[in-house]
């Protein structure tokens, strides 16, 4: 499960372009939106491709979206439960 | 979450719900030109109480288009009647009235909705873009955003129309439903249709050079083409005459083929529509409705 943490959080900094950001910047168990890393609607459309592009997975739902988003721990979880490739 | 929109655009469209209802229903029996001549009488009053709307014209006309003092008076005075009549317009299409359309590329149009792939329609707060979903036939459907705030007459009105022309339209909404709906119409093989010059949703922007000087589009649309490296174009309608509007496509680079990193395809696109923007509001100089600070100048 760390790995993919890790992986995860790579593919964040990369879809998102937080440059000069390291995974152990992005606390796992933080609130992706507002308080923690303070992404917003544009970052949850790279996130949407990135799991469809990287993982095979089709986030259709935005109520399922706000679960899936609520943290880097949350996202890997579904991630595990939910890829396809 | 922050601002859903511009501090200094309201986006909606003005008047109460009751008023419009009205509207609609004297342009069943009240000849349009009429209407517009009544208008006409109205707008110095709009000129003097509206002082943030005169203020921003003014200033585009004496800075941006380079007219002196009293062109650009008058000039404030015209393009607030040419806002005037796409509004009447609209209400007239609610009423059951018709116009005229004409492209030059209306075959391209077509074309591109045979292709299996999704693309992006990118309109601004110029001309009559709504015109368009009421002209453009398409086996697509054409998913547009909205801004949620408009009244229950602007959008019963413009559902009963658009329903029969294969568009839905998405309210920008603060639990980002809109985003799951125009990256799902994209990857459908549909068209997502959204404004490329304001910010709504997302405060996020790309600064690009529009009339001299720096300005900032929403990152949105260009992310969303990027991010499904799709193809977009931006989509004019203007108004020629009083019955007659004019649909401009404009194709974009194509992004989907191009060795740029994620920012330089980014900026690739949006600095290709800014200069298309440009370019049509300097050939339809009345038709520019970004009543705001556009160029954040504390005018």
């Amino acid at each position: 499960m760390n790995e993919l943490i890790n992986e995860i959080k790579l593919q964040i900094i990369d879809a998102l372009n937080l440059e000069g950001m390291t995974p152990e910047e992005i606390e796992t168990d933080a609130p992706l939106f507002g308080e923690g890393l303070g992404l917003d609607s544009i970052d949850v459309l790279e996130l949407i491709v990135l799991l469809e592009k990287n993982y095979g997975i089709k986030l259709t739902s935005p109520q399922e979206g706000k679960k899936v988003f609520a943290s880097v721990r949350t996202l890997a979880e579904y991630v595990k439960e939910n890829r396809t490739k | 979450m922050g601002a859903y929109h511009h501090k200094d655009w309201r986006g909606k469209t003005g008047g109460t719900a009751l008023m419009q209802r009205s509207l609609v229903l004297l342009l069943r029996f009240i000849p349009l030109p009429v209407m517009y001549f009544v208008m006409g009488l109205v707008i110095p009053f709009y000129m003097i109480f509206d002082r943030r709307a005169f203020v921003s014209s003014f200033a585009f006309y004496k800075k941006r288009i380079g007219r002196g003092p009293v062109k650009s008076f008058f000039s404030v005075y015209r393009n607030e009647f040419a806002l005037g009549q796409v509004v009447l317009d609209r209400f007239a299409m609610y009423a059951g009235k018709n116009f005229r359309i004409v492209s030059d590329d209306m075959d391209t149009f077509a074309e591109l909705t045979a292709m299996p792939e999704g693309f992006l329609q990118l309109f601004a707060h110029v001309g009559n873009p709504e015109m368009a979903g009421y002209a453009l036939k398409s086996p697509k459907t054409i998913y547009t955003l909205v801004y949620a705030g408009e009244t229950e007459q602007m959008m019963k009105g413009r559902s009963s129309i658009f329903s029969k022309r294969n568009v839905v339209m998405v309210p920008v909404r603060e639990d980002m439903s809109h985003i799951f709906t125009m990256n799902e119409a994209l990857a459908n093989g549909n068209i997502a249709c959204m404004p490329a010059d304001r910010l709504f949703g997302s405060q996020k922007s790309l600064r690009v050079r529009f009339f001299g000087q720096d300005v900032s589009l929403p990152a949105g649309p260009f992310t969303l083409a990027a991010a499904r490296n799709a193809r977009a174009y931006a989509l004019f309608v203007m108004k020629d005459s009083m019955r007659t509007y004019h649909v401009y496509h404009k194709w974009l680079p194509d992004i989907s083929k191009s060795d740029l990193s994620r920012n330089g395809k980014l900026e690739l696109m949006a600095t290709s529509f800014a200069g298309l923007l440009e370019e049509m509001v300097r050939k339809y100089p009345y038709q520019w409705f970004n009543f705001y600070d556009f160029w954040n100048e504390a005018v």
